[in-house]
């Protein structure tokens, strides 16, 4: 498959931090509407590859595309006004605005064709953003109660949720999910699972890092395992979990 | 330009970068290991000229009113620690920032009330003069230059073979992870911030003899010494120094061509660096918290 | 009630409850509190809504006092011209410093700033010696021209002004709260860089915040040089950069009410102290650790119950709660 076919692609990505090396020539194509999953040990370079795909490090070497066109240099804010949206480990929201606030900020950005003029900020009343997805996000996602309430206050998990909700509502072509489900209970993350069913597959391309495996086994078409910053096996979700390297490093979660 | 002219430029340059890099290394080390702006540091600077000016009028000799400064910016620096900073280590730097620049005020309004306005002269210890290379200089310079250099030697030393300056440098590191180690942190940064006002009021009493002590003499070395922190780097030994130098010859050369160039030089220079590194010429992108 | 006067009344009602003070209180006191309540409110702008901590405000009060002296002292004789051209001089001013320290983050953008206080004191009272005249200031009281509607020569009349743009001032913030931009602000302050993967321009919100405020303390040091008719270096001295901190802290940095309230305790404080006290330092600088010590948030925290009875007479509290 060459670049041109994939939604995102990367080839011989490559990223060095002194004697450490992240991302080692990776290569990787992502379709349209497929939702992948990469694993991979502790300092594998998982994030280290969201970083580089979103514009937060720039690679040594190696080109990453987007709908057939170089995106390697391009800043962090362009490449999310081409459609490609992140979340982080630590679940990143502002803390310091209500709930619906952040629902809206991300929202007014979709709204605006991606690119928020300064002009436009100025002149849009807050209250005026508002849409009934951002009605049917707030509500679905069991967000009513707590939505004026500052979002600093929110648990782990809706913290999560509500990141994933800015994300989703901006209708991204790809979105990246650095371990969405870490530090969350079997409860949230099946809400978590849920939402990525319903509202996201088959409308936008997924990318999902993990160490929770058994979760992403309904979830995921694609499989791929990340070992010292090399791909080391890909394929469906049985085809990658038994390569030869994936037993090795997830020899205990296999045993059981 | 005659040539002795220019040497006597660059020796001044060096005394005067050495009295800021005492200074601007006490900010430094404040910043680096307890993550705090400390503007107090002034008022040290202060209390140490103030001390020698006070020393010096009673007929005693000039370097024991050195030590008196040392001792009483400490004990003041140890009482205000004790008291104000320990409850702003886990706040912002905003709070520092803010907190030490009331005690430098109060500082001020404090000399202001004990010695008045009036400027007071202080005599150099040493009146002899150099001869070199056709020019006469004052032998005060040498021994400012040469006191600063040996204290610069004696931190690095103290910061690399002591116990407690091992601590102080994994501190300026990762204060959470030295905490982790069973270090008593809080300690450590008493420790330093003692140093600093040990080497800041250094930094006054020696710099006493080139200038007149006067209230507000901390205002006015301020912006130089922070544009000297800054473009070296917020919390790095080594860009300070470098700075120091770089900051102290720009001065220098400032009043010998364009009395104007010696105040607004620093500045430019520190937006051109800013321009190339915003976090200044030495300034790790890690030292957050 | 029309919707305008739901929102804003209770802005009508504090200012006019200001206006009233000019009844009771003399005249020096409110011009001077009421101008340096607009000064305030653009450094608590900027560190409430933005987390931008400046230390160098009197740069920007005194760069719009010296754009309005120079006019008066040296080219036109009209008051408003001289204040249109503080303002703009101010604009142009922190357009391009704002794009030099915008740059800096959190530690650096503060300290870049009393550095620049302190160049900008040396700049006009030693490099500028032939525009500015050094410490004896440039006078130009008596070349003021009178005008026929609100004649600034008379102080009554700056005291009017001074409060129809401290109103001015105050719509345009509480607007700003109610728009996306002002949510864009709070934005950036909380998670710069979360709001720049959401596709902003953080650096032209902040550069746009910056200017919006540094114009406004532009504003206030250009009616200040109208009201006493002459300008010094003065009032660029780094002993007087706290002083803003002081007022916008003692009022709770970010509140709407918190400056108004600040700066007229701060400057009642003041002007009682300088007269019973010889070194204001001393009590200045009291103030500041006290006020550090205690609660940030300031008194207006618990003066709220209080006040917010008063004010929901005339104004529903709007539906967001955002606190600061």
């Amino acid at each position: 498959m060459s670049s041109e076919e994939a939604l995102l692609g990367v080839e011989n990505l490559t990223k060095r931090f002194g004697a450490v090396c992240p991302a080692n020539g990776v290569n990787y194509k992502l379709r349209e509407n497929q939702v992948a999953g990469i694993i991979g040990p502790n300092g594998a370079g998982k994030t280290t590859f969201f970083n580089l795909v979103t514009g937060l490090c720039i690679p040594d070497s190696g080109n990453v595309f987007f709908q057939g066109g170089d995106i390697t240099r391009l800043s962090p804010q362009k490449r999310v006004q081409l459609g490609i949206r992140r979340t982080f480990q630590l679940a990143s929201v502002f803390d310091n605005l209500c709930v619906v606030d952040n629902i809206r900020v991300a929202y007014y950005q979709k709204q605006r064709a991606g690119r928020p003029s300064l002009g436009g900020m100025f002149l849009t009343e807050l209250v005026g953003v508002h849409s009934e997805t951002i009605d049917e996000l707030t509500e679905g996602m069991g967000f009513a109660n707590v939505a004026h309430t500052e979002a600093g206050g929110l648990s782990l998990g809706n913290k999560r949720k509500l990141e994933l909700a800015m994300a989703i509502i901006a209708e991204p072509k790809v979105l990246l999910l650095d371990e969405p489900f870490a530090g969350l209970s079997e409860m949230e993350i099946s809400q978590i699972v849920e939402m990525l069913k319903n509202r996201c597959a088959g409308k936008m391309s997924i990318l999902i890092i993990e160490h929770k495996i058994t979760w992403l086994k309904d979830l995921v078409d694609r499989l791929s395992v990340l070992v010292n910053g090399e791909l080391v096996a890909d394929g469906t979700y049985q085809e990658a979990l038994e390569s030869p390297q994936a037993r090795k490093s997830y020899w205990k979660l296999i045993e059981e | 330009m005659a040539v002795s002219d220019l040497i006597s430029t660059v020796i001044m340059g060096f005394a005067v970068a050495a009295v800021y890099f005492l200074l601007s290394m006490s900010l430094s080390l404040c910043f680096g290991v307890m993550r705090i702006v400390s503007l107090d540091q002034f008022v040290y600077y202060s209390v140490g000229a103030y001390m020698t000016y006070l020393v010096t009028a009673h007929q005693a000799s000039f370097w024991s009113g050195l030590l008196v400064g040392v001792a009483v910016s400490c004990t003041l620096a140890w009482a205000i620690e004790e008291t104000l900073f320990r409850r702003l280590y886990e706040k912002g730097t905003m709070f520092s920032m803010i907190t030490s620049y009331g005690i430098l005020l109060a500082g001020i309004g404090v000399i202001k009330y004990i010695w008045g306005l009036v400027p007071r002269p202080v005599m150099a210890p040493i009146t002899g003069q150099v001869a070199l290379l056709g020019t006469t200089l004052s032998l005060y310079r040498f021994v400012v230059i040469g006191l600063s250099a040996l204290i610069y030697v004696g931190l690095q030393l103290f910061l690399e073979k002591t116990i407690v300056g091992k601590a102080i440098r994994a501190g300026i590191e990762d204060a959470d992870k030295t905490e982790g180690l069973g270090i008593d942190i809080y300690k450590i940064f008493t420790v330093t911030f003692l140093i600093s006002a040990a080497l800041s009021a250094l930094a006054g009493g020696l710099h006493a003899p080139l200038i007149m002590v006067e209230p507000e003499m901390g205002l006015k070395i301020m912006g130089t010494a922070f544009m000297i922190v800054i473009i070296g780097g917020l919390g790095s030994i080594k860009g300070t120094a470098v700075s120091s130098l770089l900051i102290g010859q720009v001065v220098a050369f400032g009043f010998l061509l364009w009395a104007p160039g010696a105040e607004t030089a620093p500045f430019v220079i520190m937006l051109l660096v800013f321009l190339v590194r915003p976090r200044g010429l030495f300034g790790s992108a890690y030292l957050k918290r | 009630m029309p919707r305008w006067l739901k929102r804003y009344g209770d802005i009508l009602l504090v200012f006019g409850a200001v206006g009233l003070l000019r009844l009771a209180l003399p005249v020096p006191f409110v011009i001077h509190a009421v101008i340096f309540a607009i000064y305030t409110m653009a450094f608590s702008f900027l560190i409430g809504r933005l987390g931008l901590v400046s230390f160098g405000q009197p740069v920007y009060l005194s760069i719009g006092a010296y754009g309005t002296g120079i006019y008066l002292a040296r080219f036109g004789t009209n008051p408003y011209a001289g204040l249109f051209v503080g303002v703009v001089v101010g604009i142009l001013f922190s357009l391009l410093i704002g794009s030099l320290l915008l740059r800096l983050t959190g530690d650096y953008f503060a300290l870049a700033n009393l550095a620049l206080c302190a160049v900008g004191f040396f700049f006009f009272q030693k490099a500028l010696v032939s525009v500015t005249n050094g410490d004896t200031g440039l006078w130009y009281l008596a070349r003021m021209s009178s005008t026929p509607i609100l004649n600034l020569r008379q102080p009554n009349n700056v005291f009017v002004l001074a409060l129809i743009l401290a109103v001015l001032v105050w719509l345009l913030m509480k607007y700003i709260d109610s728009s996306v931009y002002g949510a864009a602000c709070l934005a950036v302050k909380g998670n710069e860089t979360k709001l720049q993967l959401l596709g902003y321009d953080t650096f032209g919100v902040k550069w746009l915040a910056f200017v919006l405020a540094n114009a406004t303390a532009a504003l206030a040091g250009a009616l200040y040089a109208i009201y006493f008719g002459f300008v010094s270096p003065a009032s660029m001295e780094l002993v007087r950069a706290p002083e803003v901190i002081v007022a916008a802290l003692l009022g709770g940095a970010g509140t709407l009410y918190g400056p108004l309230l600040g700066a007229f305790l701060y400057i009642a404080m003041q002007d009682l102290v300088s007269t019973h006290v010889l070194y204001w330092e001393l009590f200045v600088g009291i103030m500041v650790v006290l006020i550090m010590m205690g609660d940030e948030k300031g008194i207006t925290t618990w003066l709220k119950p209080i006040f917010r009875s008063g004010w929901q007479l005339v104004s529903r509290r709007p539906k967001i709660t955002r606190t600061p």
